[in-house]
Formats: structure tokens, sequence, C-alpha cells
């Protein structure tokens, strides 16, 4: 689904990215750990297209996201550490307006807006965002981000900053998405999340892939008996 | 269709900040009325005040001139002092005249309106004296006092209502129609670039399949159309104002204006406030993407008028001595200033207005490249 190759990002003399490649099977939870700084949303912001690699390949469900950026966009649904929702206007009509701008009719966007807000128990939308707290935004985002039925869902830090009961509810949408034929990628550095949610992950750190397989394959690797045993002595290697 | 569908989310996000309301509707709408209002109240009310001000005269000199000043019922006269200066500087006296050999001196502070005011006051009740004077001295040796008359001089302006309606009005209203244009929605500009930086929703709509020129494209006219709004409705009342609301602030005896356009005046303002809306409308929203947030953003456009103003104000002054240089309109927003002069003084240059008209569709074309070049550079969209 999403096929990531030989990719570098520099900034300016700050070499973030040091030639990773990766690929995303269609329908998991692929998880993109490291420590803080490792490179994690760079990659997502590259695959986003955002930002453009220095070097290397993105194809996003076989779209080459240099040539084709627009088409690639239209794959992906997002959801960013800092939710980004318009605090002016209210949670619906944030979800709408992404809605229009994926291109999808309005009668198909609020039906299903309809049924992502029961789903995810949003019974606030009709109110201002600016009135939300961090764990209503990042809810009412996740909508935004399902809205046009994206075959892929890219999630940055998804419960940074969360309280328990709302984290729970994001963990629990990754399964929902899942379940619904979703590709989901989740960058974290929270082992926990990562070892209950994800079929794959790949550790970055410093730039560099140092590891990917299955949480349970890199538990056996290290001979640990969590992942974030695992991890530790990963990224101290 | 993405561009249309992010204008019309940008208006809706814009009108539910109560600043919009208040720059776009409530300050165009007040400011005409209010300063033209303010103007003649203040002039009517420091009339008034004069008439009513009694000076406070400290005097020496010959007894004939001190009767003419007793008569009037707004002089007393204080004890003579030789501290002068400080009894006018601590405002005990409002001013003092000392007459000796055949010299006049007026003591007065011209930093004190009340003193300047009552030197004004004596200067004119001498030159009574000095022509009462004359008259009997002409008198005494059997000449008729007109022999020294050479003329009585009147004057008679030839300039009708209209033409000093646009004269006022074109003193006025351009530099007020750039001001607006210019600084009005600043605000709204800082918000729509450099804020969606700061508040993270920036990312997310870069995100989206919309192309980074619909997005400049559609963020632009909704601000843009808000100044063009605010123009329209400043030249309204403006007209309004003028035509119909004079009797509300002249004096009695004092001679009213009126602003009558030409339908061709009337589109060219138009025009001008138009490409005024949208060359510094993308001018705005270039600087605003560029800057790392809000406050940097206003920091800069908080600039802007002034650079914008200053030259204005010369050509304004100049405009007003009749003498508008032609280098002014070769330079795109300050060419904005001469268009709307002289479409309201009906002394418009159709190849002058052509000339303004491309510099401005030029800077706009540009403005909004530019701001479709940095929605593309990610060392400018990302810093914060």
């Amino acid at each position: 689904m999403i096929e990531v190759q030989e990719l570098k990002k520099n900034f300016n003399k700050v070499e973030a990215l040091r030639g990773i490649s990766f690929n995303v099977k269609p329908g998991i939870i692929f998880g993109l750990l490291g420590p803080n700084g490792a490179g994690k949303t760079t990659n997502i912001r590259i695959i986003s297209t955002i930002i453009k690699p220095t070097a290397g390949k993105v194809l996003v469900d076989g779209i080459d996201i240099d040539k084709n950026p627009d088409r690639a966009r239209a794959k992906l649904g997002i959801l960013y550490e800092n939710a980004g929702l318009y605090r002016r206007l209210t949670g619906e009509e944030n979800v709408l307006y992404f809605a229009g701008l994926f291109g999808l009719d309005m009668t198909t966007a609020k039906k299903r807006m309809k049924d992502f807000f029961e789903v995810l128990e949003i019974d606030y939308a009709k109110r201002i965002a600016g009135q939300y707290s961090k764990g209503m935004s990042q809810k009412v985002a996740l909508v935004r981000a399902l809205i046009a039925n994206p075959p892929i869902v890219m999630l940055d830090e998804p419960t940074a900053g969360l309280d328990v009961t709302s984290s729970v509810k994001v963990r629990e949408s990754l399964n929902y998405l899942k379940e619904n034929g979703k590709t989901v990628i989740v960058s974290t550095h929270l082992m926990s999340e990562v070892e209950a949610l994800c079929d794959e992950v790949v550790i970055i750190d410093r730039g560099l892939l140092v590891e990917q397989g299955s949480p349970k394959d890199i538990k056996n690797r290290y001979n640990s008996s969590n992942l974030e045993e695992a991890f530790i002595k990963v990224v101290k290697k | 269709m993405k561009t249309q569908l992010i204008f019309l989310k940008e208006l809706k996000d814009a009108f539910r900040d109560k600043r919009t309301i208040i720059m776009t509707i409530v300050i165009p709408t007040l400011l005409i009325p209010l300063m033209l209002f303010g103007q003649f109240f203040i002039q009517k009310t420091e009339i008034e005040r004069a008439q009513e001000q009694v000076v406070k005269l400290i005097y020496s000199g010959p007894a004939d001139i001190k009767e003419l000043l007793v008569v009037d019922k707004k002089i007393v006269f204080l004890p003579f002092s030789d501290e002068i200066g400080k009894k006018i500087e601590e405002k005990d006296a409002d001013a003092a005249l000392v007459i000796q050999d055949g010299k006049a001196v007026i003591h007065y502070d011209p930093t004190k309106p009340t003193s300047a005011y009552a030197s004004q006051k004596l200067k004119n009740y001498l030159l009574i004296y000095s022509e009462k004077v004359i008259e009997a001295r002409l008198q005494n040796i059997g000449l008729d006092p007109n022999i020294i008359k050479v003329f009585d001089i009147k004057e008679e302006s030839v300039a009708s209502p209209s033409k000093m309606g646009a004269f006022f009005a074109a003193m006025l209203i351009p530099i007020m129609i750039l001001s607006i244009g210019i600084s009005g929605n600043m605000y709204l500009f800082s918000d729509i670039g450099a804020g969606e930086k700061e508040r993270g929703t920036l990312e997310p709509l870069l995100a989206t399949p919309a192309k980074r020129q619909e997005i400049a494209t559609g963020k632009w006219l909704a601000v843009s159309s808000l100044s063009f709004f605010s123009i329209v409705l400043m030249l309204v009342v403006m007209l309004l104002t003028i035509n119909y609301g004079q009797p509300l602030f002249l004096m009695p005896g004092q001679e009213g204006a009126s602003l009558k356009l030409e339908p061709i005046a009337l589109i060219i303002l138009t025009l001008g406030g138009l490409l005024l809306a949208l060359s510094g409308g993308a001018l705005q929203f270039t600087i605003s993407i560029w800057a790392r947030n809000i406050r940097e953003a206003q920091l800069y456009l908080g600039y802007l008028p002034m650079v914008v103003i200053l030259p204005v104000v010369f050509l304004n002054i100049m405009g007003i001595m009749g003498n508008i240089p032609n280098w002014s309109y070769y330079i795109p927003l300050i060419n904005l200033y001469p268009i709307i002069y002289t479409a309201i003084m009906n002394e418009m240059v159709f190849s002058k207005i052509l000339i303004a008209l491309s510099t401005n569709t030029l800077l706009t074309i540009l403005g909004i490249m530019l701001v479709t070049r940095i929605l593309n550079r990610e060392e400018v969209i990302l810093r914060t």
C-alpha cells in the first residue's frame, strides 16, 4: 500500500532521514517507532507531500508522490498530534470543510459524519472547536481524517497529551479502522500502544531504520519480555 | 470549485470574529461622518468659546485707547505689573499691551490659545484705533478720509458647490480609502497566513487534495473581498454624508458643498477600490505567509501602511496644489491615490488609469504566485 524506497531528508546540514526503506501491506496497523527526533514526523510529512525528500521515492497506493502529489493526498487521511481544527468553526463544519476539499458530496459526507460521530461518541460537534478539550479535538480531527473514506490513515502521535479515556477511545478506533479494511500507519513512542495494536513495526533511530518486523518477532529477537525492553536494546545497539 | 469552498470557509470564519464586523462594517460606516462632524464640531466649539472668552489684560498706555477697550465687556483690566512675562506664564493675565513713544507692544504667549486669542483681539482694536486716528487727522487738514482707500476688496468664488464638494472630498477620501484598503483587514491577513501556521491548521489543509494555488487564491479572494466591501461602503457613506448630512454640521451662514460624480468617475472609483483590495491583499497575504507567526506578521504588516501612506501624504499635498507627478502612476498601490483623486475631481486621464491597472494587476499576479510558491516551500511553511 505504501512503498518507501531509500528515503533521505536533509534539513540544511542535519540528516533527518538517512536512506530508509520499508513497505506497508494493505489492511494492517503499521507502527512507526522511534525516540523523539528520530525522524517519524519527517517520514509522515514526506508521505503526505508536505515536504519533499532529498532523495528516494515514495509510492502511495502505486502513485508516485513526486509526480502526482494531489492524487496521492486523496488516498490519505491524516491525524496530527495537534488536531489543527479551525477554532471558530464547529466540529461539524470542520469535518464538512475537509469533506469538500476531498471532493465528497455533502449528502454522503453528512451521513458518514453522523455515523462516525456515533461510533466515537461525539455529541458536541455543533459547538465551536475553540471550546473543545484536546481529547475532544482529536476525536473530531480523526473523523475529519476519515470522512473521505481514504484507504490509508496516518496518525502522528495520536494519543499524546490525551487523558486515559480519550486514549482508549482513539486506540479502539484504530482497531475499528483495521476491521473496516483501512491501512493504518501510526507514529508513536508509546511501546505499550504499539504492542497492543500493531501488526508490523519499523524502529527508526537518528534517521536510520534499525529494526523491523512484528512486535512479537522483535521481542523474540532481543529476548525481551515486552516491546519497551526490546526497543531500548535496539536503540542502544 | 475548491477555491470557492476555501473562499466561503474563510468568509464564514472571518465573520465569526467580532473584529471583522468592526473593521469591515462599523469603522468604514462611522469614520467619514465622525471625521466631518468632528471637524466641524471642534471648529464651531472653538469659535463659540473664543466669543465667550474674557481677556485678562495688563495695560499701560494712552487713556483714549483704554476707553476704546473698556467698551468691550469681555476685557478685564488688571493692575500694571513689571512682571508681565511671569503673569502671562502663570495664567494670571492673558496678554499685556504697552504703548509708549509711538510703539505698541503686545506681550503674549503663542503656546497658550487664550493668550493667542487675546493678542489677536488687541491687534484688531489697535487697527480700528489706527483707522480712526488717520480718519480724524485727514479731516483736520480738510481731506476726505476715503482718499487713502484705493478700492474695496471682495472675494467671490466661481467654484460651484459641486466643485467645492469634490475638492473637499479629494483631500480626504483617497487617503482614507488607501488606509482602509491597506490596513483595515491586516489582522485577517495575518490570521489566514501566519495564523494558520501558528495554530497548526495549515499542515492538515496542505495535506488535502486541494492544489496550493486553489488554497492561495481562495484565501486571498475571501479577505480581499472584505476589503473591497469596506471600501465601497466607505464611498457610499461619503457620498451620503457630503450630499445629505451637511445641514447637521454646517454653521449658520457657512456655505455648503455637494458631490456629484459622473457615472464614469464612479466606475473608476470602484475599479480603484477593487485594485487596491486585490493588489494590497496579495501583498499583505505574501507578507503574512512568509512570517513565522502572527506576531511577526503583524509587525511586518504594521509597517506597510507607513510605506504606502507616507508617499501618498506628499502626493495629497501636491494634488491640492494641482500638480500630481507622472511618476506616481507607475508605482502600484501608490498610483491608486492619483486615480481616486482625479476620479473625484473629474479630471481622469485614461492612459494613466491604464498604467495603474497594469501595474496593480502585475503586483496581484506576482503576489499570488509568490504565496503559491511559498506554500510549496517547507522551510517557510514549517517554521513557527
